[in-house]
């Protein structure tokens, strides 16, 4: 392609260099640093790393944000996003710590598959989830239902039902962790069959009879799951809940009539839930639904970047364009941001050492998995 | 050396791999092992059969058998080595620098070009490719010496 | 239906939507030009401006985009001898040999006027498909999705010619290739040696591009020839054209099995075409010159190729499940856009599913006929020496291949798989296996695994299961009759 250019026409060469040094010179005086007296983002840009790759939840999720943030911090830095995908994002948050400067020009978005190698001490994870600063963080929630032809009408049914229960999940160390331990905590017979593509087809999967337990998180619930309810072929049991500043276990706001893990417990069983199991359970709660989706700066980063980005967070979720055009990438939830922010994601990060290992060695008693023992 | 013998030799290196990955493969939890195990092992099995069989066709044919021409080969080799080069100058020195050297060095002692047409290609093709990073939002490797003129 | 179906055309054809649907063509267009660019980071470029948009507006974009990206990339497959993106691999079979005749631009005509019917097929399978999707996906568990990943296994059979044993051994490659990265059934990395670029599995456009673009650039160069061995060009696009009418039931079969695949979730639309072309070639008379320039070796893969991307909306739309890598970015679009994928697609919003019945169809005609008329032009290419061609295109590739991760392990393999692919070439073995069987592996494994784990071996017994077993063996027991009968074959 380029010879052709060059034998028949060098005049298109050169006008198309000119129209390049044009572009680019107009790219350079954007991107000059500014005076220091305004604000910090004052013709400043900011990075959103995204360690996945283009399309997915939290990709939609970063790129959903990015116009708010320009229009909302003091500044309006340019937001660009940037998908460093690979290693089940456990690449792009390593190299957001070591190859990014720590100058408040770069932000991470991670989501539940980031924090829970964090937890489990996965060895291939380099970052520290508590060198960073937390800006903006979005729940989300779930809801545990199951086919009819299970007999599962109410608490008092799950330890006696009418077919064998199974659950068609994708990893036991994802977000199918909190549905395995919700099934652990209520003593319930389910046999989980791993391996699955993603939610969508493990929903198929419920769909055509190859399960008859599943679980959605709260949009997809919402799309995909409710006509099943209506036509009678799925019955909601319980959703996961979110944990409040206090760290208990709350009813999830997207889903006011639907009873939490904890009160469905109390139920079935007469009294509140307790043990290591239950321990578990809200641990990962808190990092996989709770706080599913966090921007983080540094936490080296400059003062004045977190204090300009925080407040322009705490601007976004006050505006009633962000919450309606967001319907779908939000699902209904109020982000978290300030110090009730703070307060969740240090909540999340005090994890019990002893609640972890034990994990651990459920994990591995399990499902095989010896990977972070 | 023959295209057959070459191919005998070609199918028992794989067979070395294949005996390898089935041996990686015993150290796996189970639920990770059982596809690698027996695919490896049975493409290793493979590979030993078509190992004897090859062997038994040469010692039948037992005819002249085709001589590769050995300049052909040379030069594969040496164009190979361009290619491994210009990869390695990338990891040194990064992608915009790399590529420069290397077109301008492999145009003028390769293609032959003229001094004048070599530098108006490499130009172009350095101004075809930022205006394509720009456009297709692309990205490329900044080289470990981390000189990042033109990203 | 029908009413509702032209009062979405006269949407789709607003004036203010047009731009933007063209705007999408053109993207995909250039996506698919390019050697080893692939869907993803079309949807890359487009995403960005899809934020406040309407959604039929959003939409046009983004499925302009989707649906010419298997029309563009035949150029590449064509003229070099290397995939443009993951959907035409197998026209390489026999569109780089007709391209080495000097017959690039008969090979460009053909398939381009296949990919505009397979397109408008696909269109049109996707409407009429409408109120029967639900119950065909169901159909279709984890059993008879592993045993479709065997009818695509089973292809190597066909297209290893008459060296077998070698071509199952390649496949075999590729199944081992493929199980590289996390396992599918439990957290555990295998052959990573805790290396994360691994962790994800090798990218396939890197492996295709090594496996083919490689050995072909480095083979042109030391015999320094051009692509096309004579000196003119001979067959232009007319002639394409008048080769697809003649075999007008090829586009049809190639179409249909293309949307019927694309259709179904789970196998990923890569190995389409390879089946259309293993099916095409199983069931043609004559068929011992394909692989050395059999134009209907491009007819049949070329028309299941576009066909798919119709197809494989319907899992995308109605059940929210990826059919390919660029249906996994327009989810990620349509959230933008406010909408969701769901049942809500054909009852709600059944206008813009029709939007984007009439978009496919629209942008698979003018993709087509642009790249018809570009042909004449770029299948000159294949004129320009080696030593002045090669160079260029090295740089090109090798930026493609970064893309895939941007990860400086993305060249390492390049080269890896490059030189595996030298060597095979050079000793005749086929590599068209080691390809499918890689694209398969994954499926293969995580299938089994799921049926065995929830059924036994009572799964054998569904009758999906048997009929997909039937199939697969009538395609090789007829491939074996056909081989008996023309002994002598030459290796593909």
């Amino acid at each position: 392609m380029k010879l052709i250019f060059r034998k028949s026409n060098l005049t298109v060469g050169l006008a198309l260099m000119l129209l390049v040094s044009i572009i680019l010179a107009g790219c350079s005086s954007e991107s000059a640093s500014g005076s220091s007296d305004g604000p910090f983002y004052e013709e400043k840009s900011i990075e959103l790393v995204v360690p996945f790759g283009t399309g997915g939840g939290t990709d939609t999720f970063a790129r959903f944000v990015a116009p708010f943030l320009n229009e909302s911090v003091e500044g309006n830095p340019s937001i660009q996003t940037v998908n460093v995908p690979g290693g089940g994002s456990i690449n792009g948050a390593n190299e957001f710590v070591f190859s990014r400067e720590h100058n408040g020009q770069f932000a991470l978005v991670t989501s539940a598959s980031t924090h829970v190698p964090y937890f489990l001490g996965d060895p291939a994870v380099k970052y520290d989830l508590k060198e960073m600063k937390p800006v903006l963080g979005l729940p989300t929630g779930g809801v545990v239902y199951v086919n009819p032809e299970t007999g599962i009408e109410s608490p008092k049914d799950i330890q006696n039902p009418k077919q064998d229960l199974v659950y068609a999940g994708i990893s036991a160390t994802g977000l199918d962790l909190v549905t395995l331990l919700a099934f652990e905590v209520l003593e319930m017979d389910v046999e989980a069959v791993l391996g699955y593509d993603g939610r969508g087809p493990s929903r198929v999967a419920f769909e055509s009879g190859e399960s008859n337990i599943d679980y959605q998180t709260s949009t997809a619930f919402l799309t995909n799951v409710q006509p099943l309810v209506e036509e009678g072929k799925a019955n909601p049991l319980f959703a996961f809940g979110q944990l409040d500043e206090n760290g208990e276990v709350i009813r999830d706001p997207a889903f006011p009539d639907l009873p939490s893990l904890k009160e469905f417990y109390v139920e079935a069983y007469g009294e509140e839930p307790s043990g290591e199991a239950w321990e578990a359970y809200k641990a990962f709660l808190g990092s996989s639904f709770t706080v599913q989706k966090v921007i983080w700066l540094h936490s080296d980063a400059p003062k004045e970047a977190v204090t300009a980005l925080t407040d322009g967070a705490e601007k976004i979720i006050d505006s009633s364009e962000f919450m309606e055009k967001g319907e779908e990438v939000l699902g209904g939830y109020t982000p978290y941001v300030g110090d009730q922010l703070n307060k969740v994601v240090s909540n999340m990060l005090d994890t019990d050492e002893e609640v972890l290992n034990w994990v651990k060695d459920y994990l591995e008693k399990e499902y095989e998995i010896t990977r972070y023992q | 050396m023959s295209k057959e013998i070459k191919s005998i030799l070609f199918t028992t290196f794989l067979f070395i791999v294949f005996c390898l990955m089935a041996f990686e493969a015993n150290t796996f939890a189970d639920k990770a092992k059982f596809f690698p195990f027996f695919v490896a092992i049975g493409a290793a099995f493979l590979a030993f059969v078509s190992i004897v069989l090859q062997t038994i066709e040469i010692v039948r044919s037992n005819k002249e058998n085709s001589i590769d021409d050995v300049g052909e080969i040379k030069k594969v080799l040496k164009y190979v080595l361009w290619a491994v080069g210009y990869i390695a100058l990338i990891y040194f020195i990064g992608f915009m620098l790399a590529t420069i050297v290397f077109l301008l060095v492999f145009l003028l002692i390769e293609s032959k070009f003229r001094i004048i047409t070599t530098v108006l290609s490499t130009a172009l093709v350095v101004v075809g490719l930022m205006l394509f990073g720009n456009v297709l939002n692309l990205y490329w490797p900044t080289g470990l010496l981390g000189i990042s003129i033109f990203s | 239906m029908f009413e509702a179906a032209f009062e979405a055309l006269s949407i789709v054809l607003d004036p203010g939507r047009i731009p933007f649907m063209f705007l999408g063509i053109f993207v995909g267009l250039l996506i698919g030009l390019l050697p080893g660019l692939s869907g993803t980071v079309g949807m890359a470029i487009l995403l960005p401006f899809v934020y406040g948009m309407d959604p039929y507006t959003g939409m046009a974009m983004l499925i302009g985009m989707a649906a010419v990206l298997h029309t563009g990339d035949t150029f590449p497959s064509v003229l070099i001898g290397m995939p443009g993106s993951s959907g035409s691999q197998a026209t390489i079979m026999d569109g780089y040999p007709l391209a080495r005749q000097g017959q690039a631009g008969r090979a460009l005509g053909a398939a381009f006027f296949s990919s505009m019917i397979g397109g408008v097929f696909g269109g049109i399978v996707l409407f009429i498909s409408i109120p029967l999707a639900r119950p065909i996906v169901l159909a279709f568990g984890s059993p008879e999705l592993f045993m479709l990943s065997i009818l695509g296994l089973s292809m190597v059979g066909i297209l290893s010619g008459n060296t077998p044993i070698r071509g199952v051994l390649v496949g075999m490659i590729g199944l081992m290739l493929g199980s590289i990265g996390g396992a599918p059934a439990v957290a555990e990395y295998r052959y990573t040696f805790e290396w994360l670029y691994l962790f994800n599995g090798l990218p396939l456009a890197v492996v295709a591009l090594g496996l083919f673009a490689f050995p072909e650039m480095i083979e042109l160069l030391a015999k320094k020839q051009s692509i096309s061995k004579t000196a003119e060009l001979k067959g232009g696009w007319v002639h394409g054209i008048k080769d697809t009418i003649t075999h007008k039931w090829l586009v049809l079969k190639g179409a249909s099995i293309g949307a019927l695949i694309g259709f179904i979730p789970g196998l990923g639309g890569s190995v389409v075409d390879w089946i259309a072309y293993g099916i095409t070639k199983q069931t043609s008379k004559d068929n011992e010159n394909f692989g050395k320039g059999d134009i209907r070796g491009v007819i049949g893969p070329e028309g299941a190729n576009n066909a798919k991307e119709g197809g494989a909306l319907i899992p995308t739309l109605l059940f929210s499940i990826p059919g390919s890598g660029t249906t996994a970015i327009l989810l990620g679009g349509l959230s933008l856009l406010g909408l969701q994928a769901g049942p809500r697609m054909v009852n709600e919003d059944v206008s813009i599913t029709l939007s984007i019945v009439w978009t496919l169809v629209f942008a698979n005609i003018f993709g087509a006929a642009a790249c018809i008329l570009l042909s004449k032009y770029i299948a000159r290419l294949s004129l320009i020496p080696a030593t002045s061609l090669v160079p260029f295109l090295l740089v090109i590739l090798t930026v493609a291949s970064y893309q895939s991760s941007r990860h400086f392990g993305d060249l390492l393999l390049f080269i890896g798989i490059g030189l595996l692919g030298l060597v095979m070439k050079r000793l005749d073995w086929p590599r068209a296996p080691l390809l499918i069987g890689f694209v398969l592996s994954q499926a293969t494994e995580r299938y089994l695994w799921i049926s065995m784990e929830r059924f036994g071996f009572s799964w054998l017994l569904h009758p999906g299961v048997i009929v997909l077993a039937v199939i697969i063996v009538a395609l090789l027991a007829g491939g074996y009759i056909m081989k008996r009968s023309t002994e002598k074959a030459n290796p593909a």
